[in-house]
């Protein structure tokens, strides 16, 4: 037995030592940063963004006046993200906007029990959205192909590593997603390679099953919001025009029936920015995402609109302030 | 739990602790533990399963009891029919309810009378097709007087739900492993290595060959009729391997675990793909299945003539394609497996050595009778792949077609890399039990353990989208 407990102890180590260095290294990423911000500044947080990569490539929230949290992620959809809102909301007190990414196909999303995500929300934010499964609770296990090759293009390469600030805002891209930035910016060049169209036909898949639970599930968002006083902002940040070219028009009369329906402008407003700066490719890293350089000029933008609109629509309370003095951007 | 999670890989040194270093002192604290592991084991997947296991191991348990007191013929056979009637009972209703309310009804619809009856929501609970013939041969081997029934509560009950081989065999005999459970069990390095090297084999077809098959063949045969007459052809090689590689797999992880605490099970899978003919291939596939029909069915029908041997075959496999799934599909299947073993029974050649024994590479003969062999294997997986029959008739039409010689569609890469890989491997270790088995052969530490890791490392990193085993539907 002895014999048997050594060689087992002396094959097992270097795989737990590897393991846990490498997952160790692996959970500094944004989804951290996003929650300990969240959670160090749950007292001052005015505006919460939710939605899908549109959303959170598009807002830096350390560049907005008032105190702004983002916890939208890659391809999370609208159920949740009503996850996050219902566990997070309760807990900022001081919450005023909500931002929900609108972008068109979003309403036809669905999150199941195998979204390549799950794991994290269960990881980061203890959000399940699927039947207990233990290998969830680890990056590599739930994902041991996706964390190696990316542990080893990081290691490989520095190019290859997102830098993120406080809030999770990625400000300086990986090198394996800046699609634009690889060609520079030659779209020529992308559209000879194919590239340039892959997945852009993807908005237009639609589901009538998930439309309707998802306008249910945003009903139920717009009734909290509503008793809480909270202004929710359906959001569709900036586009490339090849992708809104791309929008079919029954996707694009789907959102319409659901702006119609919900949108009073009162307490909820949609703000359709799908089309602005839609013909640079230099502010976007693909057909659907905005790069660093583009997210800055749009939250910009989206400040400046919000500050108009918090003037004109006052919904302070005790302690609000517009301009935002303790907390300074890592990359200002 | 799945033998191949994370769940098990913590569940299995826990239980490997408690049982060699808590409990190795008290014969029936380790059986205890094994039966408190085993229900913990099964009942991950539905607790209200373990009632069902429990009834039909108590049942068995009393009977056995009471069959060493009773002496009188009727009192004994009414005490198996009570084994018997419990057992298959509990499995006709949970298995073969809707089937034969079904075929009921259709028939007499067909006969032009109108009759409804509503279908049961029935779930199938995992492995019972497999306990029952465990339990029942106990009843069967105590009655034939092969066994004392026993009056180790733990001792039995463990050996019913034993959970290496609870969902999906070896099926064992109580004759083979009940006496293990009532005698000490002693570790042994050798047995408990091997019984590792097994278990990451088995892991290896499972995860890396049969999981990767399965995202090609379950795709082709989602959509069929939109594929080519050779893709569906490859589709129906591939599914063949992974179902070896499934069950084959899903043995080899048993087995292994098995001897880890001591237990020897008995052989599944003999390298059924290198079989040269139909018989053989039967005596190498799923051994525990036929050997359990061929000992307690079979056995008992007697009669050597030759239309007892046709007669014979035909209930085997009719019973075995039955014991898989309550469909018509299954019962073809048997069939034609029988039709096809018949013709090769009457020629009564039977191969006495190992193919291509003491050599590197089958001979041209053996190359086409392992290949003939296959096909036959190959074709008739269709029964399996494809549900309800007229499916399975409509695939193999289609298969008729001029597009058979065009270039098909393949599976994945890594697929066909970890299939080449545990074909080479299984035919270098042909005659030795499993595909990890070093028995006789020198190989340093070092390239043992780099083997080791580099196959850890593949079923890691090429694993395919984690799939029940096949055989938890039967």
């Amino acid at each position: 037995m002895k014999k048997y407990l050594v060689n087992l102890a002396l094959f097992v180590l270097p795989i737990a030592v590897i393991f846990f260095s490498m997952e160790l290294y692996l959970r500094e990423n944004y989804y951290k940063a996003k929650k300990q911000y969240l959670e160090s500044n749950k007292d001052q947080v005015e505006a919460l963004i939710l939605g899908p990569s549109y959303t959170w490539r598009a807002i830096d929230p350390l560049g907005m006046d008032i105190t702004t949290a983002s916890l939208a992620h890659e391809a999370s959809a609208v159920n949740t993200n009503m996850m996050l809102f219902s566990k997070f909301a309760p807990q900022l007190p001081e919450l005023k906007y909500v931002f929900f990414d609108l972008s068109l196909g979003y309403l036809e999303n669905d999150n199941n029990q195998k979204w390549e995500s799950n794991h994290l929300f269960n990881i980061y934010y203890d959000i399940q959205n699927y039947e207990s499964d233990l290998k969830n609770n680890w990056l590599l296990t739930a994902n041991f192909k996706f964390y190696t090759k990316l542990f080893f293009s990081y290691m490989m390469d520095e190019k290859n590593i997102e830098r993120y600030n406080d809030a999770g805002f990625i400000f300086k891209l990986s090198a394996l997603y800046d699609l634009f930035g690889n060609a520079d910016y030659d779209i020529e060049k992308l559209e000879k390679s194919g590239k340039l169209y892959e997945r852009l036909i993807y908005q237009n898949t639609v589901s009538d099953e998930r439309n309707t639970k998802n306008q249910e599930i945003l009903q139920q968002l717009i009734g909290y919001c509503k008793d809480r006083g909270i202004q929710v902002i359906f959001l569709s940040p900036p586009k490339y025009y090849l992708n809104n070219d791309m929008a079919s028009d029954e996707v694009i009369d789907r959102r319409e029936k659901f702006v119609s329906k919900f949108v009073d402008n009162k307490d909820v407003f949609f703000w359709n920015y799908e089309h602005t700066l839609e013909d640079n490719p230099r502010y976007f890293l693909d057909n659907t995402h905005l790069n660093p350089d583009g997210a800055a000029l749009f939250t910009e933008i989206i400040n400046k609109e919000l500050n108009e609109f918090h003037q004109n629509n006052p919904k302070d309370s005790p302690g609000h302030t517009l301009i935002r003095t303790n907390q300074m951007s890592s990359d200002e | 739990m799945l033998t191949t999670t994370l769940e098990f890989a913590l569940f299995l040194p826990c239980v490997f602790f408690l049982y060699w270093f808590v409990f190795s002192k008290n014969l029936r604290l380790q059986n205890a533990l094994i039966l408190a592991a085993s229900y913990l084991f099964y009942g991950w997947w539905d607790w209200r399963f373990l009632f069902l296991i429990a009834l039909s191991s108590g049942v068995d348990f009393l009977v056995g009891i009471l069959l060493n007191q009773a002496e009188e013929k009727r009192t004994r056979n009414a005490l198996l029919g009570l084994s018997i009637t419990v057992n298959l009972g509990l499995l006709g209703f949970f298995k073969y309810y809707n089937f034969f309310l079904d075929s009921f009804v259709s028939t007499f619809s067909f006969m032009g009378f109108g009759f409804t009856a509503d279908r049961l929501d029935i779930i199938l609970p995992v492995g019972i097709s497999f306990y029952t013939l465990q339990t029942l041969s106990y009843t069967i081997d105590v009655y034939d007087r092969k066994l004392k029934g026993t009056k180790d509560f733990f001792a039995f009950f463990a050996y019913v739900s034993f959970f290496p081989q609870l969902v999906a065999g070896p099926i064992e005999r109580a004759t083979n492993l009940l006496p293990q459970f009532q005698n000490k069990r002693t570790f042994q390095y050798s047995e408990a290595a091997d019984g590792m090297r097994q278990m990451l084999w088995g892991l290896f077809k499972k995860v890396v060959v049969a999981d990767n098959l399965a995202i090609f063949t379950s795709g082709i045969a989602m959509n069929y009729e939109e594929h080519s007459a050779s893709t569906l052809l490859v589709c129906l090689v591939a599914f063949a391997f992974q179902f070896y590689c499934d069950f084959s797999g899903y043995s080899d992880i048993a087995i292994g675990t098995g001897r880890l605490f001591g237990f020897r099970l008995m052989k599944n899978f003999d390298f059924p793909i290198f079989a040269r003919s139909v018989p053989e291939f039967w005596q190498k596939w799923h051994i525990s299945l036929f050997s359990w029909f061929s000992d307690y069915v079979i056995k008992r029908l007697k009669g050597f003539r030759r239309w007892q041997v046709v007669r014979n075959i035909l209930i085997i496999f009719l019973i075995t394609g039955f014991w898989h799934g309550a469909a018509w599909t299954y019962v073809m299947w048997g069939l034609l497996h029988a039709l096809l073993f018949m013709p090769v029974v009457f020629r009564r050649k039977k191969f006495r050595k190992p193919v291509a024994h003491g050599k590197i590479l089958p001979s041209w003969k053996e190359t086409w009778q392992i290949f003939s062999t296959q096909m036959s294997f190959i074709f008739l997986g269709v029964l399996f792949l494809m549900q309800p029959i007229s499916e399975s008739f409509n695939y193999m039409v289609q298969l008729f077609d001029p597009s058979l010689f065009s270039i098909p569609l393949v599976p994945q890469n890594k697929a066909i890399a970890g299939l080449g890989l545990m074909i080479l491997i299984e035919w270098f270790q042909r005659e030795k039990e499993h595909g990890l088995d070093l028995t006789g052969i020198y190989s340093p530490k070092l390239l043992r353990w780099g083997v080791y890791y580099a196959l850890l490392f593949a079923v890691f990193y090429y694993g395919g989208r984690p799939q029940d085993f096949l055989y938890f539907q039967f």
